[in-house]
């Protein structure tokens, strides 16, 4: 059955390789521009990386296995090429961003109820520009996880894949974004008179 | 790791018992607990106030984050862009 495929897959006419290209990959490009540009935070940027993203995904096509996880694959290429090219020519490599990585790499434990007093109600009035200046401000890789987490909906299993890392890593790296995330979103509250 | 903590429960050991669930709470949220985390933990906020709370707060998060933030919309010129390239370089 794989060896069929892979046939199939060498025997494919450039026409019909672009067909399925376009009819498996290119649906996808909202989802990709949108990672793309919560990643850079940059439309050009966002722009530049998508265009990377489907070169490389043509160029790579034939060790795609048709039917299977799109949406992971394009991610996973995206995120890669976002980590090796984009992070290399950042004017900005953010000194807080380093700090709070370690801290994270660092502690033995989560911190658990550090923000409980975060209140929905406050959460509830807040507009949607507030929010993502909260989730922008977290370090990268606690941004991308909640991204891929809880805007794209991925399942642990394919954050695992997407990110290389182990299930236990995308828990604990996910828990401690959340813990992050919650403490921005009261600091935020806090300074708009949400939380009074 | 839940039969573990069944035998604390049973112990009287109800802080172990809050903190396996505040670690677990993101399974549920998430849709990634089995059937015996999902029962452990269901039943854990039924009778826990301070953990239902962590868990209705960390729900809102998620679901604030889903529904208010804005969806970029991709530039128009972006899918001309692709293909040209692709036509260019392959």
């Amino acid at each position: 059955m794989e060896e069929n495929r892979e046939n199939i897959r060498k025997d494919l006419s450039k026409a019909e390789k672009d067909a399925q290209f376009e009819k498996e990959f290119m649906p996808l490009i909202d989802s990709l521009y949108n990672f793309a540009y919560r990643l850079t935070l940059d439309e050009d940027d966002a722009n530049d990386l998508v265009q990377e993203t489907y070169l490389k995904a043509y160029r790579f096509f034939n060790s795609y296995e048709q039917g299977t996880n799109a949406k992971a694959w394009l991610f996973r290429i995206l995120k890669n090429s976002f980590i090796n090219d984009f992070r290399k020519k950042s004017k900005e490599p953010s000194k807080v961003d380093y700090q709070e990585v370690e801290s994270y790499y660092n502690s033995d434990d989560v911190d658990e109820s550090i923000t409980t007093d975060l209140r929905i109600e406050s959460l509830q009035e807040m507009i949607g520009d507030e929010v993502a200046t909260a989730l922008n401000a977290l370090a990268v890789d606690f941004r991308t996880i909640i991204i891929l987490c809880d805007l794209e909906g991925f399942t642990y299993e394919e954050m695992a894949k997407i990110l290389d890392i182990p299930i236990g890593t995308v828990r604990s790296r996910l828990h401690r974004a959340r813990n992050l995330l919650k403490e921005k979103l009261k600091a935020y509250a806090g300074t708009m008179g949400y939380n009074k | 790791m839940i039969a573990n903590n069944l035998t604390r429960m049973d112990k009287g050991n109800k802080i172990s018992e809050c903190n396996e669930c505040l670690h677990a709470l993101h399974l549920l949220i998430d849709g990634e607990a089995s059937d015996s985390q999902k029962e452990f933990l269901e039943k854990h906020i039924e009778e826990c106030m301070p953990c239902y709370q962590s868990y209705n707060l960390d729900k809102n998060v998620k679901e604030v984050l889903k529904s208010k933030i804005e969806k970029k919309p991709v530039p128009s010129t972006l899918i001309a862009n692709i293909k040209d390239k692709l036509n260019e370089n392959f």
